[in-house]
């Protein structure tokens, strides 16, 4: 592996992504959007309803799980206690950034590659398959990861300012924000560059990638969603197993990957 | 002449894609500092044997030797000493001629301080120093190609693979690039394997040709040699002043075999067994007799007509 051409690759893939407006945009702008916007609808409307009207029975179900990872969350009043539990769930949607920005990057620069008919200089190139499938994850994964760290601070920031005077502490930096943006989002980023490097063997279009590409990679929210929900049962053997699954994951998906975008196959797929 | 002396051998060289072949057997030499052109009408197999003497395809069975080197064992190593220009032109529209460059330099494995220096040698070349900075989209077709050749040579390859370097170019773009591939050809000592369909290309531009069709290769020599082989084929031309019709009968009686003629033009078409022993008396015969001649010319068959004839030939007879 030459890592100064994989860093070539990546480096032009991100020039050029970078200079196409709807890329750019869904880049900078998605992770503050969601983040944002998850905080303001999510959580700010509760923070304004009586502490008398909040009935601790409505999330009663739940209490038990949120307290395994709260601490002193039994001296929290019910209305504390609401817009924790709140302030968590809207966190979940925060989670769709690391598997919607690689999706649209590797989309654009793969089968964008290919409706632009520049894939064949790169396949005419001493680049090996492997660096080109590296290639393509390090372009993607570099905004992603940039995204969801960005999102993250904003969310967490956003909610301490509106928690803070009701439960008289900061939530976040928490563990679970720590685990997903630094452990769980970099290994699902992977996984969805590999999965669309898949797909892309087999679609002509963006358009088709993007569409193909949102269904294949709902499956990594959901191991996301579960991987985080983990958190909750203090389980740490599951959350070590389930990082562990990611990590396979994301090797076996590169292996499939790297033989999949076959140079020949490639180039046959193009004629 | 050792292998290592070719730039390309092939031995049966063959590929099918299903149950199509697209490659028959070919066998090939080109030697280093040539201008070897593939000349075929379009789905002949021209860019199949590009792909598989770059080291992009591997073949069904028979071998190929790129630079001394196996094209299946050493194809990265084939890809790293030569350069290959697309059928399209493989550059990023957003990025900048410059960015083109530097990207292709990199993947090519050319040292940073060495990259400038090649852009700005290359662009110089192709009179496109003003447009370094500009984005490669909005450039002209004929400029767009002239990029693409230059990012062919940004890591100043051995042997160079040009497929269709002119197709889809406007006449003087096309006349611009061709001039650009014989000037590098005669500075740089570099080995050219050009695909084209173009024969006026080929034969202005090629030291050698091969005819390929349904992937057979059909005949290989210099242009000259090529049209030697039809040497019988030659016509001797006469346009007279004014028409006579009894220049036919004239022709006849003295055993001319008229094979074409066109009364509005006042021309006759015949063929002469030897043009250098037979065409003096013609025309001392025909002066006699007050036949006004304005000019003779002889047709010689062009690279076209052979071409035309080989490919026919082949796609009606079926070499396969």
């Amino acid at each position: 592996m030459r890592w100064d051409r994989v860093w070539a690759l990546a480096k032009k893939d991100i020039k050029e992504y970078t200079k196409s407006k709807y890329v750019f945009f869904t880049i900078i702008f998605m992770p503050l959007f969601l983040s944002l916007l998850m905080a303001i609808s999510g959580v700010l409307p509760l923070v304004s309803i009586p502490e008398d009207e909040v009935n601790e029975n409505d999330f009663a179900s739940i209490d038990n799980i949120v307290a395994n990872v709260v601490t002193g969350w039994e001296n929290f009043s019910p209305k504390a206690k609401m817009l924790i539990i709140t302030a968590y769930g809207m966190l979940f949607f925060v989670a769709l950034i690391p598997v919607i920005i690689p999706s649209i990057i590797a989309s654009e620069t793969i089968v964008g590659e290919k409706e632009r008919k520049t894939m064949e200089g790169i396949i005419a190139s001493p680049l090996s398959e492997g660096e080109i499938v590296v290639g393509k994850i390090v372009s993607a994964f570099l905004p992603s990861i940039i995204g969801t760290i960005v999102a993250s601070i904003v969310y967490a920031v956003s909610i301490d300012i509106m928690l803070y005077p009701i439960i008289g502490r900061l939530l976040f930096p928490d563990p679970l924000i720590i685990l997903f943006t630094f452990v769980i989002s970099p290994i699902t980023t992977i996984i969805c560059v590999e999965l669309m490097i898949m797909i892309s063997t087999k679609m002509s279009s963006v358009r088709d990638a993007y569409q193909v590409g949102s269904l294949v990679v709902m499956p990594v929210f959901l191991f996301i969603f579960l991987q985080m929900v983990s958190f909750f049962f203090s389980s740490l053997l599951a959350i070590i197993g389930g990082t562990l699954i990611l990590i396979l994951a994301a090797i076996f998906f590169y292996k499939l990957a790297e033989n999949i975008f076959d140079r020949e196959n490639a180039l046959v797929k193009l004629m | 002449m050792s292998s290592s002396e070719f730039a390309v051998e092939t031995i049966r060289l063959t590929k099918d894609f299903d149950s199509l072949r697209a490659v028959n057997e070919i066998d090939l030499t080109i030697e280093k500092s040539e201008i070897f052109g593939l000349l075929g009408p379009n789905g002949a197999g021209k860019t199949t044997t590009i792909r598989l003497l770059s080291g992009m395809l591997i073949p069904t069975f028979g071998k190929a030797k790129v630079l001394g080197m196996d094209s299946v064992e050493k194809s990265l190593q084939i890809r790293e000493k030569t350069g290959l220009l697309t059928e399209t032109p493989s550059i990023y529209d957003r990025l900048s001629v410059r960015e083109n460059l530097t990207f292709f330099g990199r993947i090519y494995g050319v040292k940073s301080e060495d990259i400038q220096k090649n852009i700005k040698k290359l662009l110089k070349i192709f009179d496109l120093e003003e447009r370094i900075d500009s984005k490669a989209g909005t450039l002209s077709k004929g400029m767009k190609q002239k990029v693409a050749i230059a990012r062919t040579l940004i890591h100043d390859p051995e042997l160079i693979f040009l497929d269709e370097p002119t197709a889809s170019l406007a006449p003087e773009s096309a006349k611009v690039v061709r001039d650009l591939i014989l000037n590098l050809a005669k500075e740089s000592n570099k080995t050219f394997f050009i695909a084209t369909h173009n024969l006026y290309e080929a034969e202005i531009l090629c030291d050698r040709v091969a005819i390929i069709n349904r992937g057979n290769i059909l005949a290989v020599g210099k242009p000259k040699e090529l049209k030697e082989m039809m040497k019988g084929e030659t016509y001797t031309i006469i346009r007279f002043q004014e028409w006579n019709n009894e220049v036919e009968n004239f022709l006849e009686i003295n055993n001319y075999k008229i094979s074409n003629l066109v009364q509005e033009e006042r021309k006759i078409q015949i063929k002469l067994k030897d043009i250098e022993k037979e065409t003096p008396p013609l025309i001392k015969k025909l002066i006699e007799n007050n036949y006004n001649i304005v000019e003779v010319f002889h047709e010689r068959p062009s690279l076209e007509k052979i071409y035309l004839e080989l490919v026919e030939r082949e796609t009606n007879g079926g070499v396969r």
